[in-house]
């Protein structure tokens, strides 16, 4: 065994206690070690992306003047004090360090299109990004796991394979396409939703928000629904499935209880790939139902080379997929005990 | 022994009730979600369009990306900005300054080719209260002026030596005669702003943190940037009120999501009508579209400084390979106008009679359509048998990429292979500003700044422009041109300008440094019954354009 893992051993038991307590002890110690651990190499990885997120947006060709100007022409007495209001005169060494020492004190500059401070334009369109993809990944897994599951249950009949046709057809369905559909039917057509627009209020923001995050949802829950049931196939083949059921436990318990919870490794690590897919991939939604998210606001930065804005868009969507990296690893550890019992034992 | 298979396969009634359990749980999860997405939801008719004497819905394309126009310079911008900040003077229909509803002037004098005396009227108020003052007016123009703004109007007062402001005085001292600045006060870099407010608000003045005040006939009352702007009546405002107590801007940037918000009433109108799809708008129900003259162009710079380009012969050879009417039917279905040259004649008919115009123009060379002619002109050239070039093409402009790709298919025809190379805009636009690496032929696409004869020569011909930080992309160097565009900006007699405009024509049209192919139109969409009394001109954004909307 190597050094590094020794310093992980949970302490050793108070004498006396039972064994089952020792091993709950030790996997509650190893997590919040393996917790503090992880967000402890936060900090070189967050200066890894910093350094990489400035070093791409001045690589690429097209200046920030250029995108201050948008196609206004320009004296050099007017190019110039753009280039010294933004200190692009300095090296880039010299530009690197201003805005990192400003990101390390919470100011990560501001927009050259909208003059606005990068936390603030963020913060604005946080809400509507977090609400729209909590809700559509709830949607999705609310959904993708019981027709997963219950497409399992009957393999090869009619209901599997039209739960299989129905999630391909979600799953293949561009989002916007499906976006556009619903707009049309349940926006235009039935009146039910609103078209455009995130809602000021929290029931006006529900009404708003809806059916983006049912499109959403719907797109992801093919994704959810096919490994579930893939998954729960797999199950199935399992000699302890079999042995369960030997036992005259019912069917609902062997399902639930045993092959679904067996089977959601995957199920979780999907989940956790469309957390940091649609924080960026829902673009085309937010713009199909003209919502103000972070999608759109990155696309657009990117387009209008706002580099104050990517740069920290990009900081803070790496910082988001790391954390969420982090919380499925802990999850794994809460589904499948083996996962923590391994470690909190080695 | 039973294997995996057969306990799959058998019917227990434990199995079916575990299926069952399952199907309800997932229907009660499909109807969660449904009850929970149609909560509130009303009717597609409650949700229809206010009533005239309450809220105005009117919806953008592009998110205005500040309140001040120093930072978000465009005609979406300055349909807002006209209805909350008062003009230093009021554009009439072509862009002529005028004293009206709209402006801060009471008269205005050019006491001297270089001198202009503006008197600010009296009794007028920003929308907290205080008074607007002279030094207000001075410091509106000042501040685009000030590097340390940054402005992107900067270059409207490049030619200003000062700006001071004496009682209610305000004057403008130029380097040189420049008639075309008459109309800087009634354009976008004219709009009136308060300093104290400025000052007050500091880096954050225009965000939605620091909404500017204004003199207009509405105030700002909420920015959510990519999601709307909402103005409301300003209790201090003297002038004719609208019917509209609260007008809303929401920013919809996808055109059929626009189309359906506006034929199911949800909005009022919209001026975000694209050229290309003013017949699919015509057509729709429920809605009326109408056109106006922008008096912009779309077409190409050629470089006359970049190899076979330096070929008059190459550059003809390209101008008589386009289909203009072709492109104007596909871009605008026939709703622009085909340009011979620049400027578009819109800027020259209110200055010169139609004969004297229409003579003049028999002398300019144009290049109708014609491979056979194209290719002629090509065998006269260097470069008879053809040769490759790249043509940068702005992404995210339709506009753009189609008016090139028909340039390139036309072009092959006669051996020159143009490749279309899609860049990001701003990155596009620095090959431009930098004039390097490589300009050969730019797409572009201009909206006009002024009515003035000799705006869009200036910009685009004057030697002086062939130079980093400017729009002469083609490189264009020709001395007597030059002494016309000086004559016809100092000039203050604008008959005269617009007669050397015409001679920068005919120049022009057999140097080929632009092909202007077309003058695009500007569209407007609003709900039944609704419409626009008179035409809107190319800068009705720059006024109070609520006065021609007739609501039912």
């Amino acid at each position: 065994m190597t050094a590094g893992l020794a310093t992980d051993a949970p302490e050793p038991p108070p004498t006396g206690a039972a064994p089952e307590q020792v091993l709950v002890n030790g996997r509650r110690e190893w997590l919040t070690r393996y917790i503090r651990r992880r967000l402890l190499i936060l900090i070189p990885l967050a200066f890894i992306v910093t350094v990489a997120a400035f070093g791409l947006t001045h690589v690429a060709p097209g200046g920030p003047v250029a995108a201050l100007l948008q196609d206004q022409a320009a004296s050099p007495e007017t190019i110039q004090a753009i280039k010294e209001k933004y200190r692009l005169n300095d090296s880039v060494p010299q530009q690197y360090w201003t805005w990192i020492s400003g990101v390390a004190h919470g100011d990560f500059g501001r927009s050259i299109i909208t003059n606005d401070s990068v936390l603030n334009e963020i913060g604005r369109r946080m809400d509507v990004t977090l609400t729209l993809n909590v809700a559509g990944i709830a949607i999705a897994i609310l959904l993708g796991i019981p027709l997963g599951v219950l497409a399992a249950l009957r393999r090869g009949r009619a209901l599997d394979r039209l739960l299989v046709t129905v999630s391909v057809l979600f799953m293949s369905t561009p989002a916007f396409a499906l976006g556009l559909f619903a707009l049309y039917i349940f926006g235009f057509k039935l009146g039910m939703f609103p078209l455009y627009g995130p809602g000021s209020w929290v029931i006006s923001r529900v009404h708003h928000l809806a059916l983006p995050a049912l499109v959403l949802g719907l797109h992801g829950m093919g994704f959810e629904m096919r490994l579930t049931r893939a998954a729960m196939l797999e199950q199935f083949e399992q000699d302890y499935i079999a042995f369960a059921r030997a036992r005259g436990l019912s069917s609902v318990h062997v399902t639930v209880r045993y092959a679904l919870r067996n089977a959601l490794i995957p199920v979780v690590t999907a989940a956790g790939l469309l957390f940091t897919g649609l924080l960026t991939g829902s673009v085309l939604v937010e713009t199909v139902f003209s919502l103000p998210g972070l999608g759109t606001l990155l696309v657009n930065s990117v387009i209008a080379g706002d580099f104050p804005m990517i740069q920290g868009l990009l900081v803070i969507i790496a910082v988001w997929v790391i954390l969420i990296n982090i919380a499925v690893d802990v999850l794994y550890a809460f589904i499948d005990p083996r996962v923590g019992f391994a470690k909190a034992t080695s | 022994m039973v294997s995996n298979t057969d306990v799959r396969r058998r019917r227990d009634p434990a199995r079916w009730r575990a299926t069952w359990t399952l199907a309800i749980a997932s229907v009660a999860a499909l109807l969660l979600t449904v009850g929970i997405s149609t909560s509130g939801a009303a009717p597609a008719k409650q949700a229809r369009g206010a009533a005239v004497g309450s809220t105005l819905t009117w919806a953008l394309q592009t998110n205005p990306a500040s309140l001040f126009d120093a930072y978000y310079f465009s005609a979406e911008g300055s349909e807002i900005f006209s209805l909350v900040q008062d003009h230093i003077l009021a554009p009439g229909t072509f862009g002529q300054p005028t004293t009206g509803a709209g402006s801060v002037v009471s008269t205005w004098k050019a006491v001297t080719p270089t001198k202009y005396v503006y008197t600010i009227k009296p009794g007028i108020k920003f929308s907290d209260g205080s008074p607007l003052t002279a030094a207000d007016v001075a410091f509106s123009m000042n501040v685009h002026r000030d590097p340390k703004t940054g402005s992107k109007m900067g270059d409207f007062f490049g030619n200003v030596v000062s700006i001071a402001n004496r009682g209610n005085k305000v004057t403008v001292v130029l380097k040189k005669a420049d008639s075309n600045w008459q109309f800087t006060p009634a354009a976008s870099p004219g709009l009136v702003y308060s300093q104290k407010d400025y000052r007050a608000k500091g880096a954050s003045f225009g965000t939605p943190g620091g909404m500017p005040i204004g003199t207009g006939p509405y105030k700002f009352s909420e920015f959510t940037p990519n999601s709307r702007v909402v103005l409301v009546r300003n209790p201090y405002y003297k002038g004719k009120k609208y019917p509209w107590n609260k007008i809303v801007f929401p920013v919809i940037p996808d055109e059929q999501a626009r189309l359906l918000a506006l034929q199911s009433g949800q909005i009022d109108g919209t001026f975000a009508v694209p050229n290309n799809s003013i017949a699919t708008w015509t057509k729709a129900p429920n809605m009326k579209v109408g056109t106006y003259v922008s008096g912009g162009w779309r077409g190409f710079s050629i470089d006359v400084e970049d190899g076979p380009f330096q070929d008059v012969h190459v550059r003809r050879a390209i101008a008589y390979s386009l289909n203009k009417p072709d492109i104007n039917e596909a871009l605008t279905s026939s709703r622009g106008k085909v340009l011979a040259g620049l400027p578009p004649l819109i800027f020259l008919k209110g200055l010169l009679p139609a004969a004297e115009i229409n003579a003049a123009l028999k002398k300019v060379q144009t290049y109708d359509y014609s491979v056979a002619n194209a290719k002629s002109e090509l065998a006269k050239s260097a470069y008879p048998k053809g040769f490759s070039t790249t043509l940068n093409v702005p992404a995210g402009c339709a506009a753009c990429l189609l008016l090139s790709q028909v340039l390139s298919a036309g072009a092959g025809k006669i051996g020159i292979n143009i490749n279309l190379n899609m860049m990001p805009g701003p990155q596009r636009f620095q090959v431009i500003l930098d004039h390097k690496p490589h300009l050969g032929i730019q797409v572009l696409g201009q909206a006009p700044d002024s009515p003035h004869p000799m705006q869009y020569l200036d910009l685009l011909y004057t030697s002086a422009h062939a130079q980093p930080g400017y729009e002469n992309s083609a490189n264009y160097k020709n001395p007597t041109v030059d002494k016309l565009i000086e004559a016809g900006l100092a000039t203050s007699d604008l008959k005269v300008s617009a007669r050397d405009a015409l001679k920068v024509m005919q120049i022009a049209s057999n140097d080929v440094p632009y092909i202007p192919v077309f003058m695009f139109p500007g569209a407007w969409a609003v709900k039944p019954g609704w419409e626009f009394k008179s035409s809107l001109g190319p800068f009705f954004y720059n006024q109070l354009w609520l006065q021609h909307l007739v609501a039912k």
